[in-house]
């Protein structure tokens, strides 16, 4: 696996794990134990994104990454179709 | 062949009662004769019990399984995790 993909995995890992638990909490919504892992996985899951955006720019459009400085850096990636190089 | 049109079943005094479903079963639409000892029996019946927030996958392991939650993990014959790290 190339960096950017231990990077990407590490971002669909946390993205994933938040969405589970968030199902779990639509039905149970004052589990604290639940509640506090969807905080701990949000917390992890804007690390992973920043580290990937440290190192390869925005992941979304709509990332602050796509302004860093006086440029629009989404246009500097692979655009989406153009998969892992 | 003109098929046989089933009036409303007699759910019993209230309608949503489970109890009164079960204690009407002969009484209501069962799926007619079926030969097999089922007769009778509902067609089909969700069975949902409350999920309890207990012992979750590591977010790597949940992705690859498709759940977080190991008693929602079903591993159906043929199924095989994609293992590419």
């Amino acid at each position: 696996m190339t960096d950017r993909a231990k990077l990407m995995r590490q971002v669909q890992n946390h993205a994933f794990a938040l969405n589970e638990a968030a199902l779990y909490l639509d039905g149970h919504p004052d589990n604290e134990k639940a509640i506090a892992y969807y905080n701990r996985q949000h917390n992890l899951l804007r690390q992973a994104v920043c580290e990937y955006e440290m190192a390869f720019g925005p992941l979304m459009q709509n990332s602050e990454a796509a302004t860093s400085g006086d440029r629009w850096t989404w246009v500097d990636g692979p655009w989406p179709w153009e998969g892992e190089n | 062949m003109m098929n046989d049109s089933a009036s409303l079943p007699n759910w019993g005094e209230s309608s949503n009662s489970a109890r009164s479903i079960a204690g009407n079963r002969a009484a209501v639409g069962t799926g007619g004769n079926r030969g097999n000892g089922l007769t009778g029996i509902p067609l089909a019946m969700v069975y949902s019990p409350n999920q309890i927030w207990g012992a979750i996958y590591d977010p790597s392991l949940a992705l690859q399984r498709g759940t977080l939650f190991p008693e929602l993990d079903k591993p159906w014959v043929g199924e095989e995790v994609d293992r590419d790290d």
